[in-house]
C-alpha cells in the first residue's frame, strides 16, 4: 500500500461512515468511479469496522496479565494431573512440558488407544484432552470423567449403554461421541469429535451481532438458534436428552473466520456451523452417584442454575424429560436476544431457586 | 525492594537514550505487575465461578499502568517524550512475554475455554500480541502516525487526550486514526492468523 493510495482509502472510509449503512454502497460505487480494487479495500475495512468495536480496547497490559493468569492456572492443573496420573512428585520434573503450553510430556501418556496430546480444559464433569487415536489415526477430544473410579459394575454397564446410544447420534449440529471406555486404572472416559469453535455468547458478542435493534442481527441470531433447535430436536427423536444445555456447551464454528484476508466479503450465516457438546452426558455422569438427584452431597446444584428447568432444580430425576431441554432453549433464546438472563439468580441460593420455580409453576 | 517512581522514570529516560542496562531494570518491573494482576484475576475468577460476579478490571489495570508510568515527576515539556518511551517499553516487554510463552499455535486460546469444560479450540477474544506487533510494523510503513496511535493507546494505556498531546494533534484526529487503524489491523490479523484456532 502506497501512502497516496492509503490516503484515498482513508478519505473514502471516513466519508462512507458518515452515511447511513444502506447508502454506503451507492456512495462508494460513485466515488470510486470504476476502481474496483479501491472499492474492495474500503468495503472490507468497513465490514471490519463493525467487528472492531471492542478490538484492542482492552489495554495490552491486561491481555498479557490474562495470559499470565492462564499460565498459573495451567501449571497448577498440570501438577495436579501429573500427581493423579502417578507421575513423579509435583514440581520435581513432573513429566509435563513447560507450564502454560498445555502440552504434555514427550513421554507418551496413553489412555486406551489414545495418546494424550494436551489438556484443553477442565470443568465440573472432568478433564478434557486433545488426544490422538492410533487406529484410525485422527485427533479427538478425550474427556476423563471425574470420580470415575467410584463407580460400581452395574453403573459401568449403564454408563456404557448410554454411551452407545449417544454414539449413534449423527448430526452436523452435535459433537459426535466415538467411544466410551474405562482406563486400566478404572477411570472412565469419553472420546468425542474435536470441535473447533467459539462458545455461543462469545461468538455473537465477538462478531458483533450486537445492537439488537438491527433486524439483520436479530435474524442471524435466530438462524443460529434454529440450528441449535434442529440438533436438539434430532436427538430428542432418538430418545436422548441433553440435560445441561447452556451457551458454553454450544460452539459456533465460522468458516468465514478461516480463509484469510479475502474472507471478509459476505460472511454469510450459511457458512456458520453450530455444535452442541456433551449431549446426554449429564445423565451418564449422574449415574456415577454424585448427583442423580440434581444435588450433590455438598448440597450444590449440578448443572447450571439459570438454564435449569423447575423440575431439574427440584431434583426429581424421574420428572426430567425433553421439556428440560426445551426450557433451557427458551433461556438461551432469551439471552441471545436480550443479552441477559431472564431471571436474576446471582444472589439466589438453591432452596430459593426451588421455591421460585414452584412459584413459577403455580402461575402456569 | 520496590523502586520509587522517580527511579522508574530515570530508567525509562536512560533507556530512551540508548542505555540497555536500564532496560534490564525495567523488564522485571513489568513482569512483577503482570504477576500481581494475574493473581488478582485468578482470585476474581474463582469468585466469578462461585457467585457469577463479572470481573471489574479497569481500576486494577489503571493502577498498574500508573505504577509503571507515573508522569507526575516528569516536567510538562518532557511528558510527551516520556509517554512515548513508556509505551514503547510496554510494547517491547509485553510482546516478548507473549512470544516467550511459546504458544503451540492455538494453545492459549484453548485454555481460555478450559473453564467452560469444552473439548474445543476457541478463537480467543484477546488479540495475539505477537501478530499485532508485526501488523503494527506493517502499518507504520505507510502510516506512521496511526501505528503510533495504537502503540500509545493499546500498549501504553494512554487516553485519547494524552495520545493527542504526545502526537501534537487534535483528539478528534486520534479518534479517527484509532478507528481506521483498528479496522485495518483486524483485517490484517484475520488474514494472518485466520481462524486463530
Amino acid at each position: 500500500m502506497t501512502p497516496e493510495r492509503w490516503q484515498c482509502v482513508e478519505r473514502l472510509y471516513h466519508a462512507a461512515l458518515e452515511r447511513d449503512t444502506d447508502e454506503q454502497a451507492a456512495f462508494l460505487a460513485d466515488a470510486c468511479a470504476g476502481d474496483e480494487a479501491l472499492r474492495g479495500q474500503v468495503e472490507s475495512l468497513l465490514r471490519c469496522d463493525a467487528r472492531a468495536e471492542n478490538f484492542i480496547e482492552t489495554p495490552a497490559l491486561e491481555v498479557a496479565a490474562r495470559l499470565r493468569a492462564e499460565e498459573h492456572a495451567q501449571s497448577k492443573q498440570d501438577r495436579r494431573r501429573a500427581a493423579e496420573m502417578g507421575d513423579t512428585a509435583p514440581g520435581a520434573g513432573a513429566g509435563l512440558a513447560s507450564p502454560g503450553s498445555g502440552l504434555l510430556s514427550t513421554t507418551p501418556i496413553f489412555i486406551g488407544d489414545y495418546r494424550l496430546i494436551r489438556k484443553l480444559g477442565e470443568g465440573g464433569m472432568g478433564v478434557v484432552y486433545e488426544a490422538e487415536q492410533q487406529n484410525p489415526r485422527r485427533s479427538v477430544g478425550l474427556k476423563i470423567i471425574r470420580g470415575g473410579r467410584l463407580v460400581d459394575e452395574y453403573q459401568v454397564k449403564l454408563f456404557q449403554r448410554e454411551a452407545q446410544a449417544l454414539a449413534r447420534l449423527k448430526h452436523p449440529g452435535i459433537a459426535a461421541i466415538y467411544e466410551a471406555g474405562c482406563a486400566d486404572d478404572g477411570q472412565h472416559y469419553f472420546v468425542m469429535e474435536l470441535v473447533r469453535g467459539v462458545p455461543l455468547l462469545d461468538y455473537v458478542k465477538g462478531r458483533r451481532l450486537t445492537g439488537t435493534q438491527a433486524p439483520s442481527n436479530i435474524r442471524r441470531r435466530l438462524e443460529l438458534f434454529l440450528k441449535i433447535c434442529e440438533a436438539i430436536s434430532y436427538a430428542h427423536q432418538r430418545g436422548v436428552i441433553h440435560r445441561d444445555l447452556k451457551p458454553a456447551n454450544i460452539l459456533v464454528a465460522d468458516e468465514s473466520y478461516k480463509s484469510g484476508g479475502q474472507s471478509l466479503d459476505g460472511s454469510s450465516v450459511s457458512r456458520v456451523e453450530v455444535k452442541v457438546l456433551d449431549f446426554g452426558l449429564a445423565r451418564i455422569t449422574d449415574e456415577d452417584g454424585a448427583g442423580a438427584s440434581g444435588l450433590s452431597h455438598a448440597g450444590q446444584v449440578r448443572g447450571t442454575l439459570p438454564y435449569m428447568s423447575p423440575e431439574q432444580v427440584r431434583g426429581d430425576p424421574d420428572q426430567i424429560d425433553v421439556r428440560a431441554d426445551v426450557y433451557a432453549l427458551g433461556v438461551i433464546l432469551y439471552e441471545l436476544l436480550a443479552e441477559r438472563l431472564p431471571y436474576d439468580l446471582e444472589h439466589v441460593t438453591t432452596p430459593q431457586a426451588g421455591m421460585r420455580s414452584q412459584a413459577r409453576n403455580s402461575l402456569l | 525492594m520496590t523502586p520509587s517512581s522517580q527511579e522508574i522514570t530515570q530508567w525509562l529516560v536512560a533507556w530512551s537514550n540508548g542505555d540497555q542496562a536500564a532496560l534490564d531494570q525495567l523488564i522485571p518491573l513489568v513482569h512483577e505487575e503482570l504477576r500481581r494482576l494475574a493473581k488478582r484475576y485468578m482470585r476474581q475468577e474463582r469468585r466469578r465461578e462461585r457467585h457469577g460476579v463479572t470481573l471489574q478490571t479497569t481500576a486494577l489495570i489503571n493502577e498498574a499502568y500508573l505504577r509503571l508510568i507515573d508522569a507526575r515527576n516528569v516536567q510538562w515539556e518532557s511528558r510527551a517524550h516520556f509517554f512515548a518511551i513508556a509505551a514503547r517499553l510496554m510494547r517491547r516487554v509485553l510482546v516478548d512475554y507473549a512470544r516467550s510463552r511459546n504458544f503451540v499455535k492455538r494453545g492459549g486460546a484453548a485454555q481460555r475455554v478450559s473453564l467452560e469444560d469444552a473439548a474445543v479450540f476457541s478463537a480467543s477474544r484477546d488479540p495475539d500480541l505477537v501478530a499485532l506487533d508485526d501488523a503494527l510494523d506493517a502499518l507504520a510503513k505507510f502510516d506512521e502516525r496511526k501505528s503510533r496511535v495504537v502503540e500509545l493507546r493499546f500498549f501504553g494505556g494512554l487516553s485519547v487526550e494524552e495520545t493527542a498531546h504526545v502526537l501534537e494533534v487534535a483528539p478528534e484526529t486520534v479518534l479517527r486514526d484509532w478507528r481506521l487503524a483498528k479496522s485495518w489491523l483486524l483485517h490484517e490479523l484475520d488474514g494472518r492468523t485466520g481462524y486463530d484456532a
